[in-house]
């Protein structure tokens, strides 16, 4: 996936709060930047995670984004595009990076494997009906394809719209709509197979 | 998403639910709506990938590698700042003196005292070292 160079979105309604707290971040307020952790320290943290399947290595990122932030602030342009936007495009772009680093460490021997997912807890949530379709989707979601996982995760983490994905993973509106509806086909067909799978299983234990 | 969760984030963010940062916006919007909208694989995708957050102490890591990143260049530049220019010349100077000195002393001794050293090593005796060391501390005396 290539990195994102030039951003250009509109700008909506209901987002003034973080380009306000960017521009008191450029000034130097570190209240500001704790106020944005606040608000964006989540969802970002959550993105990275599902997207680079390790929470060690999301955290690494999430920090970076906010620490890019400190530094950048005074770049980030409102009439450019949304701060959320930004935001996750930095985020994008840190975690392109990570996965890269991580696949040289496994090349050169460094590291035994190159995914870190919670394979474990996919398997203790089956135990559990009620767990069972989120932990399916999960499931899939870790294999998914990375364009469509991230475009996914934008979506429904970020609350991107598709021109906003488009901006942060370098593409066109037309791929994002494509991606999106590959990733959510793929998604429910992992989903219903699971869900078919356990039925099976349960009607075999009975 | 509850009653409680709702109320808290309410608080915390605001009346206006559009302005909330996501991915609170989207699961306040599902829990105002009953969960019955189109996003409902999106809606089950946040719920399958929610984790605890902990924001105070990810802005306390974040904070503290700001502050560690700025410490060295900031040390550096403000004792700097405080001397006077003619100081930073003289210190400059002295520096370079002290490596020019210990250069000429150490090539002075000429290319053997090099060779015999390089051999002392070689045949596992590192008795050699000591005429630098000798000479490195007379080069430190006359400083």
């Amino acid at each position: 996936m290539e990195r994102v160079q030039a951003p250009d979105a509109v700008e909506t309604p209901g987002q003034g709060e973080d380009e306000r707290l960017l521009a008191r971040i450029a000034a130097g307020e570190q209240v500001a930047l704790v106020r944005l952790i606040d608000r964006h320290g989540r969802g970002l943290r959550l993105f990275a995670t599902r997207y680079l399947g390790s929470a060690d290595d999301a955290e690494d990122v999430v920090q970076d984004v906010f620490v890019t932030v400190w530094k950048r602030a005074g770049r980030f342009d409102p009439a450019r595009g949304r701060a959320t936007t930004w935001l996750y495009r930095i985020a994008a772009n840190r975690c392109i990076d990570m996965r890269r680093w991580r696949s040289l460490r496994v090349f050169i021997g460094l590291d035994e494997v190159a995914e870190t997912l919670p394979a474990a807890g996919v398997d203790a949530d089956m135990r559990l009906a009620a767990r069972q379709e989120l932990a399916a989707v999960r499931h899939g979601l870790a294999r998914l394809p990375e364009r469509q996982r991230m475009a996914l995760l934008l979506r429904a983490v970020a609350d991107l719209d598709v021109p906003a994905i488009a901006e942060v993973i370098g593409s066109s509106t037309g791929a994002v709509e494509q991606l999106l509806v590959r990733a959510r086909r793929t998604l429910r067909e992992h989903t219903t197979d699971v869900r078919a799978d356990n039925k099976q299983e349960e009607g075999r234990l009975r | 998403m509850n009653r409680d969760d709702f109320e808290q984030l309410r608080r915390r963010f605001g009346e206006d639910v559009a302005a909330w940062p996501p991915p609170y916006r989207q699961e306040a919007r599902s829990f105002q709506e009953g969960n019955g909208t189109d996003d409902d694989l999106d809606r089950l995708l946040r719920a399958a990938i929610d984790a605890p957050a902990d924001e105070r102490a990810l802005a306390r890591k974040v904070l503290s590698r700001i502050e560690g990143s700025r410490r060295p260049a900031h040390v550096l530049s403000a004792s700097l700042r405080h001397m006077p220019s003619s100081a930073v010349a003289a210190c400059l100077a002295l520096v370079l003196m002290v490596a020019a000195a210990a250069g000429y002393r150490l090539g002075g001794r000429g290319p053997e005292a090099a060779n015999d050293t390089l051999l002392a090593f070689a045949a596992g005796e590192p008795s050699g070292l000591d005429d630098i060391v000798e000479s490195l501390g007379s080069v430190g005396d006359e400083l």
